[in-house]
């Protein structure tokens, strides 16, 4: 990244410093699930979780949906400025998007490094800015999408390749659905601080979280337009898939998949759903269901929201799961 | 996964936001920008200062010009009145030698005969005027010659005191002579005064109109 002195003078946030940022140390962050009929919001202030709030896509001015076009109606005062005001907040917030997008808006894919013909990350990621056919092979999409490259734990990789990387997951979402972000974010007075898709960060939570050591698992996201199965040796992606929401199809080709992997044990498959009971599923594909009960021991305790009313209540949900626990790991 | 997937140019902005080392040296920015803010206030009145300062600078030329060019119009005046100054010890010299004689009649006793009076001048100085030079008496003297009708000094002595108090102060008795006897057997007298001409002439009646203008 190019710092320059010209630059930060051309671009002084001096407003946000005469308002007070220039001192304050908590602002508040602002984390939402953004899945077209069930987008919630988690709010957290000096990491602790202050309100969860479900259906925000009936409310105007939301971030932001995939799937759900946006609207214009004007409005005199700005999404997170009211949802401050309702949980009595102050400050510029701090937001993560976490966008559950249909198969066609994410491009996942673990590739061996072996396969890649650039030698760096720097290189990899010009090659797909340039033509994704460069790197991918198949790719019709004629949008422009904007590209990151993970560790196959999920963690962001620079530098030189074939040093320390067997595989390497690419990533691709388009780059009108980063521009509206990086727009709203900038009418609400927030710093955007990533649009991490829902199954990577779902994926990056789980694999951080149940440890399966030298076990191979499945990791099976049950989202709202799209079904994710994740093949984790070693606590590292192997294999990730997408699919639609076809229950049948996706159990035959787990089985299959897991015919692939030659294991002499039986593979554990953990199904997390980010909206309904992941129970239903799990007993389909045999695997054990991250509900609520699971959830709250992966997180270690019960997670305590304020209500409307300003008494707390603990928020049995999924995604505020999730979201909590990618605070501390953005925020 | 921080920042993942969003523009580089926004992190940078969001890193000016929170970084530590941007948020001190926009600190430091805001604090210069404050310390600078008693020398605008001094600028500003040093500003004004001068700028009211020009202004009565700017009147007080205009001042001078109009003043000049009414000088220019009151040159001739100006020069007439210098000659009219050259005139002044002239005038100061001069005494009023009608009233002199006029209070030297009031005041001759009864038994004096007054034969003859005469002012001469003396001490000359010469006084260059407009047209010419002037020879400008700085003394005066003033000779009596009278006789007693009657044998009898108190009579002169009285004559005397009266001409010591009618005459201008500073005039002095330089001399008092007794002639030959005449026929009749009077002894006529001499007196030879020294008149000074002071300007003060209030003994003989004079009174100031005014207070001279001061050329």
């Amino acid at each position: 990244m190019n710092y320059s002195l010209v630059h930060y003078l051309r671009n002084l946030p001096l407003r946000y410093y005469l308002a007070g940022g220039l001192l304050s140390r908590d602002e508040p962050g602002v984390l939402f699930f953004l899945a077209s009929d069930s987008a919630a919001v988690l709010v957290i202030r000096r990491h602790r979780s202050v309100a969860y709030e479900d259906k925000i896509g009936e409310i105007a001015d939301h971030p932001p949906i995939p799937g759900v076009p946006g609207g214009s109606t004007p409005i005199a005062k700005t999404f997170t400025a009211k949802l401050f005001t309702r949980n009595r907040l102050h400050g510029s917030p701090k937001i993560v998007l976490v966008p559950d997008f249909g198969i066609e808006d994410l491009y996942c894919n673990i590739h061996n490094t072996k396969n890649l013909r650039d030698r760096s990350v720097e290189s990899l990621l010009e090659s797909l800015h340039e033509e994704p056919r460069q790197v991918i092979g198949v790719w019709d999409d004629t949008r422009e999408f904007r590209w990151s490259v993970l560790g196959s734990g999920l963690q962001a990789v620079s530098g030189r390749i074939d040093r320390y990387h067997s595989h390497l997951m690419i990533l691709g979402i388009p780059g009108e659905y980063c521009r509206e972000c990086e727009t709203w974010a900038e009418t609400q007075q927030g710093s955007l601080l990533g649009i991490i898709p829902a199954p990577i960060a779902c994926l990056r939570w789980l694999v951080e979280k149940i440890p399966l050591d030298q076990h191979t698992g499945f990791f099976v996201l049950q989202l709202k337009q799209t079904i994710v199965v994740a093949a984790v040796q070693n606590q590292a992606l192997t294999l990730i898939r997408q699919y639609e929401n076809d229950v049948d199809f996706v159990e035959k080709e787990l089985t299959a998949i897991a015919a692939e992997f030659d294991t002499i044990q039986q593979p554990y498959i953990c199904v997390w759903s980010s909206a309904g009971s992941p129970r239903l599923l799990a007993t389909r594909l045999g695997g054990l269901a991250l509900d609520e009960e699971a959830l709250e021991k992966i997180h270690d305790s019960e997670l305590a929201v304020r209500n409307t009313g300003g008494a707390r209540h603990e928020a049995r949900d999924a995604r505020a799961y999730l979201l909590m626990w990618l605070e501390g790991k953005v925020i | 996964m921080k920042h993942l997937f969003v523009s580089p140019e926004k992190i940078l902005r969001q890193r000016y936001k929170h970084d530590r080392g941007f948020r001190a040296a926009g600190f430091l920015l805001i604090a210069m920008a404050f310390l600078q803010l008693p020398l605008g206030v001094l600028g500003c009145f040093l500003w004004n200062r001068f700028q009211e300062q020009s202004a009565i600078q700017s009147q007080n030329r205009i001042r001078a010009v109009d003043l000049q060019s009414r000088n220019a119009n009151l040159h001739d005046v100006r020069q007439k009145l210098g000659q009219i100054r050259q005139w002044e010890p002239i005038l100061r010299s001069r005494i009023p030698s009608g009233a002199i004689l006029s209070a030297i009649q009031k005041g001759i006793p009864p038994d004096v005969v007054l034969d003859s009076v005469a002012i001469e001048t003396g001490d000359y100085q010469v006084v260059p005027v407009t047209g010419g030079t002037y020879r400008v008496p700085k003394d005066y003297m003033l000779l009596l010659q009278a006789t007693a009708k009657t044998d009898s000094a108190s009579a002169i002595d009285r004559f005397k005191d009266s001409l010591a108090k009618i005459l201008p102060p500073g005039t002095e008795l330089l001399r008092t002579s007794h002639l030959d006897k005449r026929s009749d057997g009077l002894i006529p007298i001499q007196m030879q005064y020294s008149i000074k001409p002071t300007g003060n002439y209030l003994s003989l009646g004079l009174t100031k109109i005014s207070e001279p203008d001061s050329l």
